[in-house]
């Protein structure tokens, strides 16, 4: 039993010190070591070590299971969130040392216990929130451990605290130092040796009597577990995909002793460096901390990334290996997420292309290793004099004697990718700076910028024509930092690229990007190229989009930060209306450069090319939180104001030292910057391009003026910012603006609805006032009518009276017709009468045509007696007359 | 707070790219020129309190990038505005044709009642001048907004510029509450005389039958 142990202590031991040996794995030759750097990797998201405290625990265990500490313990402890609460930990916990396992030929119950135990540890170290300082975790030398060791009296914690889990009983006196020393051996997880030395010592003196005590162990261990496995249900669901895969592991351990050990997991990929931690900012959670929180433990971030991708049977090749567990840290690491996608695109580009890029790449190392060498006092490889607190100390000491560690960046320069896949090294050399001298080469090199490519596309289109010319023009006086000399160089930069990339054109903002390219570059080609990587491979093109919508998912991301950081400060200003898209989108669209003096731009310059742009919201966010005292006091107006040009005030030496010394008030210092601020704008024109307005009176503010170094350290270290939180940030985005989008969508539709109907409304209204005129009329005429109709009823009846007289008159007409008529009989009479007369005169007229006839034979008779009387006929002719009158007189007297 | 103004005025700032619009406002703010002022990225601000027929008035004058493209950021600012100030380069036809665009982003995003004033900055160039007074006086006439030419760099007429503005939110706004006083119910819409007209008639026509 002890066997194994002693076996697992010096392999950790050897490994511990090639830990930090920069992934020289080959030195640890023994199979053991790699298992053991597996076993590293693979443990749990949150405490990938334990696996070492593990054995530790064994140890403990079989070593002392009657101390009388076993039966005393803290309640505290036990108290049931808590349990809850680690539970998700530990489960995680728990199923690694199995795939470890596996492989050991060692006996697996030991194991098991130790996990329980490890388990009821973890349970007491992460809710004990502060216990051991931490720096005592981070020394990586043997001497420290063993003096660690030397201070570890209580040996048998795991015991104690699993005994505690068990019975749940009083609180000891000796309970404090238990906890204490538990403390420190959570602590010291990150460096195993000292854990795993300790339980040698332990397992060699007390394994001889105290094996009895196993069984027994045994069985409660098989209790705590299946209390363990009924936990399983992750509380947070971001965690799930975790929690899933974790399930699919720990079922498999379950059964107890029945195992095998697979031979497949005999390779365990390459440990990982494992950081310190700092357990004196842990904070005591009842329940998991939210994720958020969590991820702001750099612990955590680096657990987790180890953890979430890290394959289960890695490959043996330690590039696949780097490259798994690069893949895996992107997740929660900028530096990783940024060198993925950079390799993503070489990966992605021709052969050519490919090709020109490597001969970029030898290019700058050359021109780097000729720049070494025209150091004055290059420090050799093998001459490394400065410790790293040493080295540091003269950075923080003074900016123009920096100890620059040529050798890191060496390495920079020779194998980034190396370099980048210890991202905690990294990120503390950038966060020093990267030395001005190679900037630029470092940036291309990170960038992958450096081709030929860049320089035919500038060849070819640096004599074209752009759209954009005019504007880019009218912004190139607009633009800060721009020396007189390299106005035409910017100028054709934002041209080229402006063609180069017609989506984009050019957007207000591209020249505040392009000008520290330019200033950090030899050629403007290669300012293009950086700038064309920038814009394509760092996403910073969305940007620049006409649309904007990189901005917007940053506006947003940002404002999730400060939530998180700061709910006050948040909540205070968005009741003031205030919102980030007023200050912030300068911030973004012109990494800082927009009122901001050179030196902060060029550092933020150096963490955005290795981390990527989203690290902009670091900076973004820590000057809001360092400011928040003085936002909070402030109302709208004076807010944006403040917001805009004074919050940088903060790093202002002498407000530094005020605020260390205390001695002036939050107002007062207010007021300062106040009288400050106006000037600071133009004085950066004049210290940059010589030729601007004067401010009288006033010494300009240089960059010495700012602490650059405590501005970037803190952005950097006060603020966390992962890659898979962002995600998150931006896929929630994504969503509102989609329901804005369709809010929107909505609204025009109904905008125009409205304008139809309004147009609607207005042909009813004139329909309406038409017809009411038509109505009116008809009103009008009705009351006429009725007039009309009251006069002819008037009338009628007036008529009907005349009717009335008429029909009396007429009746009495009738009745006076209706009386005899004395004349009645006279026209009978008269026909009578008639007819006799007219058969009278028929008869007279016969008469009288008798008589005609007997005149005439009278006649003839006298003109007989003329002839014969030849003289005297005149006379017989007179004498003819009054027959004739006789014959008339006659007929009178018949008719009377 | 509230005391210390009678009225709080949101003037906004609109026109194409390098027309004078910060220079205006900061011209009118501080009283100030600078030949060499960046370009405004998203969103400036600044507050003027002016005395207006007796009244302190507080002006929130936000300024806009003038790139077009900046309207993501921009175009939120539109809705709150009382009053909107076109500005245009008399030097510069283009920015004098984007007068145009720039009322259809006024009618597409900023309330029906919302003010406007057009400004024709940089009067001082004489001799580089393209657009002549007229022709920009019609087209303000034609659009119903009082038209200006502007100084920023000999600061003519900058005052009045804003003063103009503020003076004509004021009036609609006294006439606004009148408005409000006699008829309760109308609309906040231009269509609100029409359907005042029309419930009188219909009134009458009711009374009628």
């Amino acid at each position: 039993m002890t066997e194994p142990i002693q076996n697992e202590v010096n392999t950790t031991i050897e490994f511990n010190t090639s830990d930090h040996s920069n992934d020289d794995l080959n030195t640890a030759d023994d199979e053991r070591n790699f298992e053991e750097k597996g076993l590293n990797v693979l443990p749990g998201i949150v405490e990938p070590n334990m696996a070492y405290s593990l054995q530790t625990a064994e140890g403990d265990l079989k070593a002392k299971p009657n101390d009388p500490l076993v039966s005393t313990h803290n309640d505290d402890v036990l108290v049931p969130p808590l349990e809850e609460a680690s539970t998700d930990r530990s489960k995680e916990n728990v199923s690694t040392p199995l795939s470890v396992g596996e492989n050991r030929t060692a006996s697996y119950s030991e194991e098991k216990e130790d996990i329980i135990k490890e388990y009821h540890s973890h349970n007491e170290s992460s809710s004990r929130g502060v216990q051991m300082s931490a720096e005592s975790g981070i020394h990586s030398t043997t001497e420290p451990i063993i003096n660690e060791l030397a201070s570890i009296d209580e040996p048998v914690t795991p015991k104690k605290l699993y005994s505690s889990c068990e019975d749940g009983s009083g609180m000891q006196s000796d309970q404090n130092t238990t906890v204490e020393v538990h403390a420190a051996e959570d602590d010291k997880r990150m460096d195993p040796v000292r854990e795993v030395t300790e339980p040698v010592e332990m397992t060699t003196s007390a394994s001889t009597g105290l094996s009895n005590e196993g069984r027994q162990l045994e069985e409660e261990t098989a209790k705590v577990e299946d209390a363990i496995h009924s936990l399983n249900a992750p509380p947070l669901p971001l965690r799930s995909h975790l929690a899933t895969e974790l399930a699919i592991e720990t079922p498999s351990r379950a059964p107890e002793n029945e195992i095998e050990p697979s031979p497949a997991n005999s390779q365990s990929p390459v440990s990982p460096t494992l950081p310190p931690r700092n357990l004196n900012k842990r904070k005591q959670y009842a329940v998991p901390p939210p994720f958020a929180e969590e991820m702001r433990s750099q612990k955590f971030r680096q657990n987790l990334a180890m953890t979430t991708g890290a394959p289960p049977v890695p490959p043996r090749s330690k590039g696949a290996a780097k490259a798994n567990r690069l893949a895996s840290a992107a997740e929660i690491n900028l530096i990783a997420n940024r060198l993925r996608q950079t390799s993503h695109h070489y990966q992605r580009e021709d052969d050519v292309s490919r090709e020109y890029l490597d001969k970029g790449k030898d290019m700058l190392k050359s021109s780097f290793s000729t720049f070494l060498e025209s150091l004055p006092s290059t420090p050799t490889m093998t001459e490394q004099p400065f410790t790293k607190e040493e080295e540091r100390g003269h950075i923080e000491d003074n900016d123009k004697h920096v100890v620059i560690d040529w050798e890191f960046w060496t390495r920079v320069v020779n194998d980034f990718q190396s370099v980048a896949s210890e991202p905690e090294t990294l990120e503390e050399k950038i966060t020093d700076g990267i030395p001005s001298q190679i900037r630029g080469i470092i940036w291309q090199l990170v960038a992958n910028s450096k081709s030929k490519e860049f320089e035919d596309i500038y060849e070819t289109l640096s004599n074209t024509k752009s759209p954009h010319e005019a504007s880019i023009r009218r912004d190139l006086r607009r633009t800060k930092f721009l020396p007189e000399d390299k106005v035409e160089c910017l100028l054709r930069i934002l041209t080229v690229y402006s063609i180069y990339d017609p989506d984009v054109g050019y957007t207000q903002g591209m020249a505040f990007i392009a000008t520290p390219l330019i200033l950090n570059c030899k050629t403007s080609a290669e300012a293009l190229g950086l700038l064309i990587r920038l814009m394509k491979f760092y996403g910073l093109r969305d940007l620049f989009l006409p649309d904007m919508p990189g901005l917007m998912i940053l506006l947003y991301q940002f404002d999730r930060l400060l939530e998180e950081n700061s709910p006050q400060l948040y909540n205070h200003l968005a009741r003031q209306g205030v919102r980030s898209s007023m200050y912030a989108t300068q911030w973004f669209l012109t990494f800082f450069a927009y009122k901001f003096p050179l030196g902060f731009v060029l550092r933020i310059f150096d963490i955005v090319l290795i981390e990527g742009i989203e690290s902009i919201l670091r900076f973004a966010v820590n000057l809001m939180l360092k400011n928040s005292e003085a936002l909070l006091a402030l109302s709208f107006d004076r807010l944006l104001d403040y917001l805009k040009n004074e919050l940088f005030n903060y790093y202002l030496k002498e407000s530094i030292e005020s605020r260390n010394h205390g001695t002036l008030s939050r107002e007062g210092m207010a007021g300062s910057d106040d009288s400050d601020t106006g000037s600071v704008l133009k004085r950066e024109i004049t210290s940059v391009s010589q030729t601007q307005l004067t401010n009288t009176g006033s010494i300009a503010i240089t960059d010495d003026d700012y602490d650059i170094e405590l501005f970037v350290h803190e952005a950097m270290h006060d603020v966390h910012v992962t890659p898979i939180s962002l995600k998150r940030y931006a896929a929630e985005y994504d969503e509102i603006h989609q329901i804005e989008q369709q809010k929107e969508a909505q609204y025009e539709s109904i905008k125009i609805k409205n304008k139809q109907l309004q147009m609607e409304v207005r042909k009813l209204e004139h329909d309406y006032t038409l017809l009411n005129k038509e109505h009116v009329e008809i009103a009008n005429e009705l009351i006429k009518n009725r007039l009309k109709i009251e006069t002819l009823l008037d009338e009628n009846s007036d008529q009907k009276l005349i009717i009335l007289e008429l029909k009396k008159q007429l009746e009495e007409e009738m009745r006076r017709q209706a009386l005899p008529n004395p004349d009645a009989d006279i026209p009978s009479d008269i026909r009578e009468d008639l007819d006799r007369t007219i058969r009278r005169n028929a008869e007279v007229m016969s008469e009288n045509a008798k008589l005609q006839d007997k005149i005439s034979e009278q006649e003839r008779i006298i003109s007989e007696l003329k002839i014969a009387n030849h003289g005297e006929s005149r006379i017989p002719l007179l004498d003819s007359k009054p027959p004739l009158a006789n014959s008339w007189s006659g007929f009178k007297k018949v008719f009377k | 707070m509230n005391s210390e103004y009678d009225y709080l005025f949101k003037l906004l700032l609109i026109g194409n790219s390098g027309v004078g619009k910060s220079c205006l406002l900061l011209r009118f703010s501080d009283d100030t020129y600078t030949n060499d002022y960046i370009s405004t990225i998203g969103v400036d601000f600044k507050i003027k309190t002016v005395e207006l027929d007796g009244k302190t008035v507080k002006l929130q004058i936000w300024d806009t990038a003038g790139q077009e493209r900046f309207r993501t950021i921009t175009s939120s600012y539109y809705r709150g505005s009382h009053g909107i100030i076109i500005v245009y380069d008399v030097t510069d036809q283009e920015s004098f044709n984007g007068v145009k665009m720039w009322l259809q982003e006024i009618d597409r995003y900023a309330t029906s009642t919302v003010l406007k004033l057009l400004v024709g900055n940089k009067c001082d160039l004489k001799e580089k001048r393209v657009v002549e007074y007229d022709v920009a006086k019609e087209f303000a006439d034609a659009n119903k907004m009082p038209f200006l030419e502007t100084s920023a760099l000999d600061s003519t007429n900058v005052e009045e510029a804003f003063l103009t503005m503020a003076r004509q939110i004021k009036d609609s706004m006294a006439q606004q509450q009148r408005h409000d006083g006699n008829s309760g119910n109308q609309k906040d819409d231009s269509g609100n005389v029409n359907l005042k007209g029309q419930s009188l008639t219909g009134s009458n026509a009711g009374g009628c039958c």
